[in-house]
């Protein structure tokens, strides 16, 4: 392809725009990284800085050496990262499909049925309950792996626009012409086509299983050797959360004792950090499946 | 199409009830695909749903969420019987839109942006951005607050200095505040909301692009006679499930990130932390309901009538 | 056409599929509810018989002696505590050795499961929600008045349960606090024992800054709170202030703290009607529009505008406490009790403090149902856990294997009577150390005092609640439920007001006023209103 005087403005034009977003972008994480090291008191007294007067270990040292289980629990979330990831990618995608299927009998009602789940929801007590009494998940795996995040109304929703959108019913139809079962045609046919979806779900659902803290806050009680990094830090956060309202001058007191603004920033860090490492390797599958699977002719 | 053709032919009743058993037959893969995540939606949404019955409940935990006393509409009246009200609505909704029109322009602009690059720097771009929503809300307003805090902030102590302006005391001037919840929200959310884009994006046929490029087709004209109309059943799909949450509001963005300034409150006071403020310390899991299935409705109203209007106008972009 | 009725059937659909779902679970554990009474109530003049064992076995496996149980056929008890740090190495050899204890003495199966402070709300929620093991816990921090609404708490004067069971802990506890725990008769919990009376207006500044300020200490005890004056401290902070422009002076009371200011008492757990003469009337008044409340925050505005006060306090996240060790802040304020001095000494890293109290001690009404102890009243065997909260109130063993573990151990008594660490063992290689704070227990009385502490730490506290001016309303408590609009209208909008109030940004004339003419609009007037009408029926039947 020829590079017309446009294309060259376009281009110019839009690494331009990427890079005010990444520096937009990557400032204030760097000063997050910042504020980790640097000293607590002389962030108190001086406020954010990104050349701070004092750097520091102390954050990094008391959420690793004061919670010896931090390593237990980065394998936790690996584990559930992955586990889930691959089990919701199992069921979103047979789902939307079934449900992008032109002429499936019931299709608008099972569209409704799963997205009547985004707009109402029984609530955390109910749910609770539900979970607790009827399928006994508390202190298991189950407990961080099933609620809410297993399968979203969301990412059904937008991989059925997806199949929708993107795979023609011809395809479809001539695979059954030609005696290929469904299972057939949707592991042959369909899967290859979807990958860009596939992977963009993938990374949604790995995103989520990442980040959840909620799971193993409200279902894991006793079992705290399957809290997740992210359990492990929210349960800092919401010590100091409770210490801070607290209207008792003793509570008051414990609040010294754990430490607050570099802390914090240390624990986003240590969250983010195995992200950033594996990103990159994710990021190149995503990259590979997506372009490997534009619809050809 | 065709399908829908066979469908609609003229049958007897009982002609139609065989055929269709007959479709569903043929189908039965297809179900048994789709059996999971029924079944899954029904255990983790449906089976507890009829918890929302507290809403109209007096709890009592001994005697059960059934077993609990009736009281009407009594857990509701506390979202309405406010002066505020007219406030509270007008933020929530009026965020909410900013935030549907602007994601969606920008998110869109981005994703274009990144599929047409053809730098190699565009994969480091694509997960910069995505940075900031591994951040915490909390985090966040740490980080508004290291710019705009009063005696510390770079705003008052570096820029306006340099720039030779005045010293703003952000967290009491309610007028910036629209501006830098909305810059927050995109600055947060943009790398993720875009994905969605860029991989549908990436799924299109390249082909139709050459051949528009050797129509002579210049690459703004290729953006908007080719991705943006293809974009377009997604694009639809995407504001209508927003709509649907138009009554909520991400409660981090509205109370942690003003650092519950009391002054900013005009501004930053939206459904999810009125109530969050006003049950803090009572406990209460009926009035708690009673907002979420307030909202839930409205929401249910306003998506099921915005998908109304796209099905008169496009049937294959509505939700069903 | 067909789409609308397509998606009316999906909600039909929707509807029955979980009508059926729901009404199975919903039915079973009804019926089990119902029937558990039932049983129990046959069995009650003996004894419950023996939950998990065999239905139709009705022998009671307990014994009895005379009236009163001894021997509870190792009934399980859950008691569910809050804490710091329940992960510990010592934790489950500690349990086990409290398990042993209750069952020994009595046959009682105890399970001890601990949150942290900031699970504790959402996870007892649902423990008693779904039905699970919760025979006791802390109601206070579900806050006493929801928790008693919503009819989780076993009322203790029931069949004299805790005259025959909880005989300790009546002579332990003073009548007047056991009041606050009193609904229309029914007693629903027992009051932690700990520091109920709040020293009021309690300032306690870093005493290297007095130094650098030339101040007289000929007058002042190090080790107690020294009474003074508003004028004294407006002289000090003067003083401070210009020996050390660059900080802060103080950081005042925020929103919650507001009633360790004036003696007030926030009847109800709120500021919205309160009683200004607390200690000799059940006057039911408007705080806000009350002289004393337009004097402290036109003193906090002074202290502000003389720069006693950070301009970022009111959005400052770090405590005063991270302040002071800091070097930003010279003092902070406090709720003044026995201790305070040492207390906030080692909160600020060791630094030589002073305390001034301007106010006098006082209880105010909810001080006694704050952090109360209650037994579900969904528990099968309320005698049985009525003498586990017995033990956990009185019984030394009890207290100080979880407060501090074994002895030996994880402590050793010193030649005074204090305890430490064995030889050996330091904070940071402890099995079993500061699982919890002492006054997150029940009772802290019969706990070990740590070296450091003044070892008559206890009888100084209990010294101290008793001497204390107590509110007349203890005892009485407001259900909001019928008000929760007016509720919420006020709470937003004194959240909205309070900042700029209490860290003296906005001037009190003319806020003050405004806020007023809201709060009015929100209905305000009938909010007292009713407190008084439920204060004066209150007073009625007492």
């Amino acid at each position: 392809m020829r590079k017309s005087k446009e294309e060259k403005t376009f281009q110019i034009m839009g690494n331009t725009v990427m890079i005010i977003m990444t520096i937009l972008a990557v400032a204030p994480i760097l000063l997050v990284l910042i504020v980790s090291l640097t000293d607590n008191q002389t962030l108190i007294r001086e406020g954010y800085r990104y050349f701070p007067k004092k750097w520091s270990l102390a954050a990094y040292d008391y959420i690793f050496m004061k919670n010896p289980q931090i390593v237990r629990a980065y394998l936790v979330s690996f584990e559930l990262t992955a586990a889930g990831t691959a089990c919701a990618l199992a069921i979103t995608t047979t789902l939307a499909y079934a449900i992008s299927r032109r002429g499936l009998p019931g299709r608008g009602l099972l569209t409704f049925y799963i997205f009547f789940t985004m707009l109402f929801n029984g609530g955390l007590v109910p749910q609770y309950v539900n979970y607790v009494n009827m399928f006994h998940i508390k202190d298991t795996f189950f407990g961080l792996l099933i609620p809410n995040l297993l399968c979203g109304a969301f990412n059904v929703m937008l991989m059925k626009s997806y199949f929708v959108s993107s795979i023609p019913n011809e395809i479809l139809e001539a695979a059954y012409i030609d005696g290929a079962t469904e299972g057939q045609t949707f592991l042959r046919v369909v899967v290859p086509l979807a990958k860009p979806i596939i992977a963009t779900i993938g990374l949604f659902a790995g995103i989520a299983y990442w980040n959840d803290w909620n799971n193993g806050y409200i279902y894991i009680m006793k079992a705290t050797h399957l809290y997740s990094i992210q359990n492990l830090l929210n349960r800092i956060v919401q010590n100091i959360n409770f210490l801070l309202q607290s209207s008792d001058s003793s509570a008051a007191a414990l609040i010294s004792e754990l430490p607050s603004v570099s802390v914090r920033m240390a624990m986003s860090i240590a969250g983010v950090l195995p992200v950033l490492l594996i990103y990159p390797f994710v990021q190149n599958n995503f990259v590979k499946g997506i372009t490997l699977g534009g619809v050809k002719g | 199409m065709k399908a829908k053709g066979i469908m609609a032919a003229p049958a007897n009743t009982q002609g139609k009830f065989v055929r269709l058993l007959k479709k569903m037959w043929r189908f039965l893969p297809v179900y048994l695909m789709a059996l999971p995540g029924l079944v899954y939606f029904f255990i983790n949404n449906y089976m507890p749903l009829p918890g929302l019955v507290l809403a109209w409940k007096k709890y009592s935990t001994k005697k059960g969420i059934w077993g609990s006393k009736w009281i009407g509409w009594k857990n509701f009246q506390y979202l309405f019987k406010t002066q505020d009200a007219w406030i509270i609505t007008r933020n929530t909704i009026g965020y909410n839109l900013v935030f549907i029109v602007l994601n969606l322009v920008l998110a869109v602009a981005v994703a274009i942006i990144l599929s047409e690059l053809t730098t190699k720097w565009k994969k480091l771009y694509q997960s910069v951005i995505l940075l900031p929503h591994f951040l915490s809300m909390v985090v966040v307003s740490y980080l508004v607050y290291a710019f705009l805090s009063a005696e510390h902030g770079f705003v008052n102590s570096v820029i306006a200095p340099s720039f030779g302006f005045d010293r703003i005391q952000w967290y009491n001037e309610p007028k910036y505040w629209p501006f830098i919840l909305v810059f927050v929200h995109i600055w947060k959310g943009i790398g993720y909301s875009c994905i969605v884009y860029l991989s549908t994006i990436l799924g299109f046929d390249r082909e139709i692009y050459e051949a528009a490029a050797i129509d002579g087709a210049g690459k703004w004209k290729q953006i908007f006679t080719i991705t943006i109309p293809l974009l377009r059943p997604t694009i639809i799909m995407l504001v209508l499930l927003a709509i649907g949450r138009i009554f909520y509001s991400d409660f981090g963005l509205f109370y942690q990130v003003p650092m519950r300034s009391g002054s900013l409150m005009s501004v930053t006071q939206t459904i999810d932390t009125y109530v969050y403020r006003g049950l803090l310390e009572r406990n209460d899991l009926p009035a708690s309901t009673a907002a979420g299935v307030y909202q839930s409705i409205i929401g249910f109203i306003l998506v099921m009538s915005a998908n109304l209007v796209v099905r008169r106008i496009d049937k294959d972009s509505a939700l069903f | 056409m067909k789409r609308i009725i397509a998606i009316l059937l999906a909600l039909v659909l929707a509807m029955s599929l979980l009508a059926c779902g729901s009404s199975a679970p919903a039915d079973t554990k009804e019926d089990t509810k119902k029937e558990e009474p039932a049983k129990e109530e046959e069995a009650e003049p003996e004894a419950p018989a023996d939950e998990g064992e065999d239905e139709g076995e009705e022998e009671p496996a307990a014994e009895e002696d005379g009236d009163i149980i001894t021997d509870f056929g190792g009934a399980k008890i859950t008691v569910v505590m809050y804490g710091g740090t329940p992960e510990q190495a010592g934790v489950e050899r500690v349990f086990k050795k409290i398990n042993e204890y209750f069952m020994d003495k009595w046959n009682i199966d105890v399970d001890i499961q601990f949150f942290t402070f900031g699970d504790y709300v959402t996870n007892t929620n649902n423990l008693l929600s779904s039905g699970e093991p919760c025979d006791i816990f802390c109601s206070g921090q579900l806050n006493f008045t929801s928790t008693v609404a919503n009819e989780s708490c076993y009322n203790m004067y029931e069949d004299d349960l805790i005259q025959k069971y909880g005989k300790d802990i009546l002579t332990l506890v003073d009548s007047s606090f056991l009041k606050g725990c009193t609904i229309d008769g029914a007693l629903y919990g027992i009051p932690t024992m700990r520091d109920l009376a709040v020293g009021m207006w309690c300032i306690v500044v870093v005493r290297q800054y007095m130094e650098d300020a030339g101040y007289d200490f000929s007058k002042i005890d190090p080790e107690i709170c020294n009474p003074a004056t508003e004028e004294d401290m407006t002289e000090l902070f003067t003083a401070l202030h210009e020996a050390h422009p660059e900080m802060n002076v103080i950081y005042p009371w925020g929103r919650s703290l507001l009633n360790q200011k004036f003696v007030y008492d926030p009847i109800g757990g709120d500021d919205f009607g309160v009683l200004l003469d607390p200690i000799n009337s059940l006057e039911v008044s408007d705080l806000f529009s009350s002289d004393m409340f337009m004097d402290y925050c036109k003193l906090m505005h002074e202290w502000q505008e003389k720069g006693f006060i950070s301009p970022d306090a009111a959005t400052d996240t770090n405590g005063a406490g991270t302040q002071i060790t800091a070097g930003t802040l010279m003092a902070d304020t406090t709720g003044g009790k026995p201790g305070i001095v040492r207390q906030k000494e080692v909160e600020r890293g060791d630094m030589d403090s002073i305390a001034f109290q301007l106010g006098p001690n006082f209880v105010r009404a909810e001080q006694a149902s704050v952090a109360a102890w209650s037994i579900n009243s969904d528990c099968e065997n309320p005698e049985a856990a009525m003498v586990v909260l017995n033990a956990l109130y009185t019984d030394a063993t009890v207290t100080n294997l979880i407060l501090w573990g074994e002895e030996g151990t994880d402590y050793v008594f010193t030649e005074d009577g204090h305890i430490d660490f064995p030889e050996g063992i330091t904070k940071e290689n402890a099995e079993y150390y500061n699982i919890t704070p002492a006054w997150a227990l029940p009772c802290e009385y019969s706990t070990y005092v740590r070296v450091g502490d003044v070892i008559d730490l206890w009888d100084q506290t209990i010294e101290f609640n008793n001497t204390s001016d107590k509110s007349k309303a203890i005892g009485f408590s407001f259900d909001k439920s019928e008000y929760t609009a007016e509720y919420t209208a006020l709470t937003n909008i004194w959240d909205e007001y309070a900042p700029g109030l209490l860290f003296g940004i906005s001037d009190p004339e003319t806020t003050i006023p405004e806020m007023i003419e809201r709060m009015k609009a929100a209905g305000l007037d009938e909010y007292i209103e009713a407190k008084r009408q439920a204060i004066n029926e209150w007073a009625a039947n007492q």
